[in-house]
Parts: structure tokens; C-alpha cells; sequence
């Protein structure tokens, strides 16, 4: 395990060149992109998939798709996607993999929920009185109507979705030691958090940049989050 | 001129209901009978009321012509005759063929019945897209025309306007524009102006007494409002409780009704021409669809209740398409004398 390279002087020049700032805000942020986008992508398209198909159509075929979809709802999300990364075997696609098969179920109640109160809407009825299809009712009437929310979670979850991801890579589950990821990075620091003897917080930025980065990039999906209900909540625009 | 009313291979006939049937199941598994074995027809071109009070079964009647009764209801019985093709036989392939081509519905609140994510020209498009085969520069000029049609100023500058930026007249207009631009041969209109304030509603009848002109499509107006009904219709379907009680022309249902509940509807009607202290309404409630008086469901509010109304009311004609259900439609003949 290499030893980290001290941060000589306390010039901003130094700490911008320095190797731990580079690949926290390079290689870190560019992981960390990585898995919050694809993660919020395939969860939140097979949430909406599910969702919709058990908020339009009811009955039995809701009945069960909610059913499975507790079922993955009860099991505690981080031991979930620590044993089926166990399972899998380490690796950052083996940890959005587990990120994916856990994390579907809330776009997915979200926009059940939403149909569900869409569907009652007289504008619904009347399509269908036009003689629209059922397949385009859900997708040019319903799912507009619904999906905004979604939307918002969606950017929201993105932030927490790359802590959830570090926590994996911080346990050892996730990218592999040396990968510049902001998990990893955490992990290798733990060791160096304290300095050791006489040389207090000697290390400290090893923690503070990827930690700070985090908080940044978390902090940052939220606030898109909040703009984008700003702009989309049918509340305030209408 | 005589309308020949309720016969079966009749050229005049457009739609004719049999004997309709719509039940609904409630939480507790108990089975409403909404509507309950009504029967009326509706000639090319013309003009029928569907009267009644809120809850009498006439707005699911209304969509069960088109067959969409919520989840909780099924079509229980009956027959939904439409040029001669029963609608309720149909695969629901064909039948979205019908719906919106054949026969249009317009609803009663306009600013509900708009997708507020569309613009207007957007939705009246979807219509002419979805039943004919024309290019979208075409549709767009037929939603143009639609719009011009129902008397909207700059038609071309509204296409692109969203729901929310029309007064709610102008909303019905458009609603009316959206169900008129395939040309259907029926329109079913679900109370159309009892939202709006009365100057646009004496405005949108009248737009709708020429559109039917001009198009020359048949109307199934439903409303509560017998000025409406006097104004507009040319034939009188009333119903009560799921059952219709009494039909027949505009003429015989306001100079000659039969029914104790006709009459009872007829003089719950403000009038200016006599000095009235207490406006007239009719005794009790409407009963609740799960205890649907045994015989005739109007017993217990009715001024000719005897022990001959436990029975199932008798269908009698009394000629030129005016029937009515009652057991004492003789008798109630003489209290016409009281109006």
C-alpha cells in the first residue's frame, strides 16, 4: 500500500498540483458520474416500467407487482446490495448492478402513486372517448402528467446513490484499491486519518478532498433537484 | 312532424338502447344497480334529452353507450344498437374505431376534460390524426377549421395556446371542436354547460343547435335542466333511480306527461308567472341504490301510491312514441287539471 505523498507548504499551488486533489476531483468525480448516472437511469426505467404497468392497469396485475416490489422493499438496502456484491464479486459494474436490483421499487411506488391519481382525471376519459388506445393513453396522456416527480426524485436519488455506491468501495466491496474513486480513496485514507505519532492530521486533506467532493456532488444533485420542482410542479405553474 | 320512436329496423333510428343494464360492486362486495334495464333510441339528427336527477344512472348511461364504465362496473346486460351493430358486441378493437369517429362525447367540466400538459391544437390533432388518414400539415388545418367552426377568434394563434390560457367557455368550445373534427353521427353532450355561467351557456347551445345543422349529427344531450331541455330537445327520455319512467316527445312530456315523477319535476320549476310563496319539490329523497323500493322505485314519494305498486310499473303506450311506466298513468292523467 503506498504511502501518501505529504502536502509540503499550504500554497493553493501545491494543493491544485497536488496527486490526492487531481484524482479526487478528476478520476473521482468522473466515477462517481459514472455510477449515479447509470444507476438512476436503469432503476428509474425499470421503476417507471413497473409503475406503470401496475398503476393503469390495477387489479391482479398491480396486486402483484407491488407485492414483489415490497418484498424488495424489506430487505435493509445496504446488506442487500453487500451480499449480492459478495455474490457477484467485487468490481464498481458488480456494485451498480446491486445498486440497480435494489433500488428500483421507490421510482417505482412514486409513479404508481402518481398514475394512479392521473387515471381518474376526466381529460383520461376523455381520450379514451376519442378512441385512443390504451398503450398511448399511458404514454402521451399518463405519464407526462405523472412523471415529474419522478424526475425530481430521480436527480435527488442520484446524490445518494453515489454515497450508497463510496460506502460499498469504502467496505471493500466496490472499486478495487488504487481506483480512483472516492469510496476507495476514503478506505485507503482510513489508515491515515490520525498521522500516527507526532505528526497529527498530517494527512488530513487524504480525508477532507474526497469527503468534501462528496458533499459537493450530493449537495449539488439537490439543488438541481429542487430547481427542477421549481420549474415542473404543475402546483406552480398552473 | 311525428317521430316513430322505439322500432327496431327503422331507417330513422341511429342508436337504439335495449333494455341496458349497468351494475357496480361496492366495498363491501354489495352490487349497485345503477342503471337497470333502460331503453330509448335516438333518430338520425335529432335532438334527445336525458332528464333526471343527479345519480338517476343518466351520466352511466351516457358512458356506457361508449363502454367505458369505470373498473368497478360492468355492463351487466342489454343491448347498444348503433346503425343496427350492437356496440357492447364489439372487440374492443372496433370499438375504439367507433368512439371519437362515430360517437363523440363532450363532458361537463371543459377545464377537466383537457390535458393540461397539450396545447389545444396538439389535442384536437390526436383526434383527426387517430380516425383519418391525412398528413399532420392537413390536421393542422383541419384543427384550424375545427376552431373557426366553434367560433373561436384567431384560431391559428390559439392551436398553440395550453388549456389553462382559455376562459372556461372557450375551453368547451375547444372540447366541442376536439369531438366534432372526425364528423361523428352522434354526439353525446354530459351535462355541456353546467359549469358555465348562463349567458355562455344560452351561447354554446346555440353553438351546438348549429353545429348539429350544419353536420347533421343526432344528439343525446343529459341534463337536469328542463329550460335546456325545452330549448334543445325533440325528444324527452326521463328517468328515475335507473329505470326510465317516462318518454315521448318534447311536446307530450311538457303539455301531457303521465308519470307522478314528470309531473313532480315539471312543477319543481320555478315559474314567473305565478305568485308562488314556496317553490314546489317533491317529497322524500331518491333512494339509495342498494334499497331500491320493491315495483315501482318512485313509491314512497308518490301522491298515487296504493298496493298495486309493490308490482314491476307496466309499459303503456299511449301512442306516437309516448310510453310510460306507471300503474296509475290513467289516473294521473286528472291532476294535470292542478298545474
Amino acid at each position: 500500500m503506498p504511502i501518501p505523498f505529504p502536502l509540503h507548504g499550504n500554497t493553493l499551488l501545491v494543493l491544485l498540483g497536488s496527486e490526492t486533489f487531481s484524482t479526487v476531483s478528476c478520476g473521482g468525480r468522473r466515477t462517481a458520474f459514472r455510477i449515479g448516472i447509470l444507476v438512476t437511469l436503469a432503476s428509474t426505467a425499470i421503476g417507471l416500467f413497473v409503475g406503470s404497468l401496475a398503476g393503469y392497469f390495477g387489479r391482479i396485475l398491480d396486486e402483484i407487482l407491488m407485492r414483489v416490489t415490497d418484498v424488495f422493499m424489506a430487505i435493509p438496502f445496504l446488506v442487500a446490495a453487500m451480499v449480492l456484491t459478495t455474490v457477484l464479486g467485487t468490481g464498481l459494474d458488480k456494485v451498480m448492478i446491486a445498486l440497480i436490483v435494489f433500488s428500483w421499487m421507490y421510482p417505482a411506488r412514486l409513479i404508481r402513486g402518481n398514475i394512479l391519481q392521473v387515471k381518474e382525471e376526466q381529460f383520461i376519459l376523455a381520450a379514451k372517448s376519442l378512441g385512443v388506445s390504451d398503450t398511448v393513453i399511458i404514454l402521451r396522456h399518463v405519464l407526462p402528467n405523472a412523471i415529474f416527480p419522478v424526475l425530481i426524485q430521480a436527480s435527488m436519488r442520484m446524490g445518494s446513490l453515489v454515497i450508497t455506491a463510496a460506502a460499498l468501495s469504502f467496505l471493500g466491496l466496490g472499486a478495487p484499491q488504487g481506483y480512483a474513486d472516492w469510496g476507495a480513496l476514503l478506505n485507503y485514507a482510513r489508515n491515515w486519518m490520525l498521522g500516527g505519532y507526532g505528526a497529527t492530521f498530517k494527512y488530513w486533506y487524504m480525508i477532507a478532498f474526497p469527503g468534501g467532493a462528496m458533499v459537493l456532488f450530493v449537495l449539488a444533485w439537490n439543488l438541481l433537484g429542487d430547481a427542477l420542482r421549481d420549474a415542473f410542479d404543475p402546483r406552480l405553474r398552473w | 312532424m311525428p317521430l316513430i320512436l322505439a322500432s327496431g329496423g327503422d331507417v330513422l333510428v341511429l342508436l337504439e338502447v335495449r333494455n341496458l343494464r349497468v351494475y357496480f360492486k361496492n366495498d363491501a362486495g354489495q352490487e349497485l344497480r345503477a342503471v337497470d334495464g333502460v331503453s330509448f333510441t335516438v333518430p338520425h339528427g335529432k335532438t334527445v334529452a336525458l332528464v333526471g336527477e343527479s345519480g338517476c344512472g343518466k351520466s352511466v348511461t351516457a358512458l356506457a353507450i361508449l363502454r367505458l364504465v369505470e373498473v368497478n362496473g360492468r355492463i351487466a346486460g342489454g343491448e347498444v344498437l348503433f346503425e343496427g351493430k350492437n356496440l357492447l358486441a364489439l372487440p374492443e378493437k372496433e370499438m375504439q374505431k367507433v368512439r371519437g369517429k362515430d360517437i363523440a362525447i363532450i363532458f361537463q367540466e371543459p377545464s377537466a376534460a383537457l390535458n393540461p400538459v397539450y396545447t389545444i391544437g396538439d389535442q384536437i390533432m390526436e383526434a383527426i390524426l387517430l380516425h383519418q388518414s391525412v398528413s399532420r400539415e392537413k390536421a393542422r388545418a383541419l384543427a384550424e377549421e375545427m376552431l373557426h367552426l366553434v367560433g373561436i377568434p384567431e384560431p391559428r394563434k390559439r392551436l398553440n395556446e395550453y388549456p389553462h390560457e382559455l376562459s372556461g367557455g372557450m375551453k368547451q368550445r375547444a372540447m366541442i371542436a376536439m369531438a366534432l373534427s372526425c364528423r361523428p353521427k352522434l354526439l353525446i353532450a354530459d351535462e355541456p354547460t353546467t359549469s358555465l355561467d348562463v349567458t355562455i351557456q344560452a351561447q354554446i347551445l346555440a353553438l351546438l343547435r348549429e353545429l348539429q345543422r350544419q353536420i347533421g349529427m343526432a344528439i343525446l344531450l343529459i341534463t337536469h335542466d328542463l329550460g335546456i331541455v325545452a330549448d334543445m330537445a325533440d325528444e324527452v327520455v326521463v328517468m328515475y333511480a335507473g329505470k326510465v319512467v317516462e318518454r315521448g316527445t318534447k311536446y307530450d312530456i311538457f303539455k301531457r306527461c303521465r308519470h307522478p315523477y314528470t309531473l313532480g319535476l315539471l312543477r319543481s320549476v320555478p315559474r314567473l308567472d305565478v305568485d308562488e310563496k314556496v317553490l314546489a319539490s317533491i317529497p322524500g329523497f331518491v333512494p339509495d341504490p342498494l334499497h331500491f323500493p320493491e315495483g315501482c322505485r318512485f313509491r314512497g314519494r308518490c301522491f298515487l301510491e296504493d298496493e298495486a305498486c309493490t308490482a314491476e310499473p307496466p309499459e303503456i303506450a299511449l301512442g306516437n312514441g309516448h310510453v310510460v311506466y306507471c300503474h296509475h298513468a290513467a289516473l294521473s292523467e286528472v291532476c294535470h287539471g292542478e298545474r
